[in-house]
């Protein structure tokens, strides 16, 4: 499992992958949060959970991800522990993550951009052999 | 190679012939250099922009495009809502009436007296700006639906500015048929912290001299004249406007999927113009376009302030305030024929020609005044709309300089500290939140702003008006 970040011209998008659907969740959105920060300088001090429910797997990816940026901008956190946990139910998928991290601190955490919101470009969800591989562009 | 088809159809216009899907041709407005430079990518979102129901004219790109998602940036589209046209949340952008304003100042280079030092630490204090930075203002959900109806009516009402500034915003500082019932309680909360704030990335408040002027008379009229010092501010809807794009994406891309519409690019999901998602989105966006103008308003307050405290200059005027991430109801005269239009402008600023009804009376003999963002500690532009934009472009131009370079590259590129070193030698002060946030700006990775407005004065989208020159730089 893991994440990358990669080029676009304007934006920056986000690559992530794992064992599970959970796993490459988790990723993309640590994913996320290092486009702000270097994950190391986030300490978990609080704990957020949030939900979402979603009519397919590239829905949940886009629902979870702009849930996790709604959460980093109205309460100015950012997140260096999340931990995901999926059901499926007649084609519906019910997600509930639980975050861990900490208030912003321009000082400590030297932001560098504000996530605007995650896109629907280029938008992917595949499985990968046993695993699952997502990505997304995200609008900064 | 989708630029091979392209066909010169005048000095500095390119068409993309209607094929397949295409309802209109495709049209890029651009110099030799512009094109050899341009993403074939820009192209083909052209195209499928140009394939969307209900399109008139032309899908157009001005000099500054450059690929972004679905639609492209720097992109005009209209659509007839009685012929099927749509409106879309991607064709708007999530920053909803992102745009510029300037102010003028009494004041000339000289006045400043080396006082930019103090004049940079006081906005930079003054002004939140940055990731996390929280506003000075806190809003009640009633007070939050006042604003999204009233835009800078609202916080001129709450003291934020004089009743005059009002004439010289777009639409009056209204957007009228806002609907917050419309906007999501979370973009809403989203919000509640964040009026009267900058943001990040490419917003800016700097503190420019006018450097040159190409056309006295209009410059005049505007009250411009040679190194006077200026003010202009470029934000947004902020958290706000991010989210109903957010919000109403979700739903256009959900109906597409409950209809089985093929899109090429999901960012490219609409809803009719007439139906109840078209019409709920129209309501929402038109609010973000008053959070938007009501978060210049209130900013202007705060500069107007500093300005008194450090030099006792009192007023302020506004020149003019400009969104350029919007869709706006605007008749539009096609082939000899008054139609009424929704005219998106995704990275591209309305240039409305003289005589305009819209306009306000002092600007009305000249055209709209257009202003012009460049990339940091590189020049800005006064433009004014012209008949003939009015023909070939929707009353559409320019918004900046656009980008040629990804963030990631930027910043692998350039170093902060060395960019503010290299300003600091020409003589402009920088305040920033983040060295790596600078780095990504760095003006190498942008296109030169001068030829991207040169191409829009050559093709007579715009005439040239003043050239600013920033002094002071603040950045979120």
């Amino acid at each position: 499992m893991g994440f990358e970040l990669f080029s676009h011209p304007a934006d920056i998008g986000v690559r992530a992958w794992g064992d599970s659907l959970e796993e490459a969740l988790e990723e993309a959105a640590l994913g996320l949060v290092a486009v702000q920060t270097d994950l190391d300088l986030i300490e978990p001090r609080e704990e957020r959970r949030l939900e979402v429910v979603s009519p397919d797997e590239e829905f949940l990816l886009f629902d979870f991800l702009n849930e996790v940026v709604f959460f980093m901008a109205r309460e100015k956190m950012l997140f260096g522990q999340v931990k995901v946990f999926l059901e499926q139910k007649e084609n519906q998928f019910f997600l509930e993550a639980k975050m861990k991290g900490e208030k912003i601190k321009p000082e400590k955490h030297k932001p560098a951009v504000e996530i605007k919101g995650v896109s629907w470009h280029e938008l992917k969800v595949k499985r990968k052999g046993k695993g699952y591989w997502v990505q997304c562009v995200l609008d900064v | 190679m989708l630029k091979a088809k392209l066909k010169q159809v005048d000095k500095y216009i390119y068409e993309y012939p209607v094929e397949a899907l295409m309802q209109v041709p495709a049209r890029i407005f651009a110099d030799q250099d512009i094109l050899a430079d341009l993403e074939d990518k820009v192209i083909h979102q052209l195209v499928n922009v140009a394939s969307l129901p209900g399109i008139v004219g032309a899908a157009l790109a001005m000099p500054d495009v450059h690929s972004g998602y679905g639609f492209p940036i720097g992109g005009v589209a209209a659509f007839d809502p009685g012929a099927g046209g749509i409106i879309s949340g991607g064709g708007v952008g999530f920053d909803i009436a992102c745009g510029v304003r300037t102010l003028r100042t009494p004041l000339s280079l000289k006045d400043l007296k080396a006082r930019e030092e103090l004049l940079a630490d006081e906005l930079f204090r003054t002004i939140p700006a940055g990731v996390g930075s929280r506003g000075k203002l806190k809003l009640s959900l009633k007070e939050m639906d006042k604003l999204l109806s009233e835009g800078a009516s609202w916080a001129v009402k709450k003291g934020f500015g004089v009743e005059e500034d009002l004439e010289f915003i777009e639409e009056k500082g209204v957007a009228q048929g806002a609907r917050p019932d419309f906007v999501s309680a979370k973009a809403k909360q989203r919000q509640e912290a964040e009026m009267g704030t900058l943001g990040s990335g490419n917003h800016y408040l700097e503190v420019q001299v006018v450097k040159e002027i190409y056309d006295v008379k209009k410059a005049q009229l505007m009250g411009l004249g040679l190194n006077q010092v200026v003010v202009s501010i470029h934000c947004g809807s902020r958290g706000l406007g991010h989210q109903i794009g957010t919000d109403y994406m979700r739903e256009m891309v959900l109906a597409a999927k409950k209809s089985g519409y093929f899109l090429a690019d999901r960012e490219l999901a609409f809803a009719p113009i007439y139906s109840k998602l078209g019409e709920q989105y129209l309501g929402a966006m038109r609010a973000g376009i008053n959070c938007a103008l009501a978060n210049r308003q209130i900013i202007t307050h705060w500069v107007r302030e500093v300005f008194k405290r450090i030099f006792g200059s009192e007023v302020l005027p506004l020149l003019y305030d400009v969104s350029h991430n919007t869709c706006r109801e605007e008749v539009h005269e096609v082939k000899g024929k008054k139609r009424v239009l929704f005219v998106h402008r995704k990275g591209a600023t309305r240039a409305f020609g003289p005589g305009h009804p819209e306009l306000p009376l002092k600007y009305r003999p000249i055209g709209q005044p257009v202003l012009i963002g460049g990339s940091m500690g590189t020049s800005s532009y006064v433009l004014v709309g012209t008949k003939k934009g009015m023909e070939l472009s929707f009353g559409s131009a320019c918004h900046g300089a656009g980008r040629v370079m990804s963030r990631n590259q930027a910043k692998k590129s350039f170093s902060g500290r060395e960019l503010i070193a290299s300003l600091a030698q020409k003589g402009i002060v920088i305040r920033g939140h983040s060295w790596r946030g600078l780095a990504e700006e760095a003006p190498l990775a942008y296109k030169d702003v001068t030829r991207v407005v040169e191409v829009c004065a050559q093709v007579g989208l715009v005439e040239k008006v003043a050239r600013l020159e920033p002094v002071v730089v603040v950045k979120g």
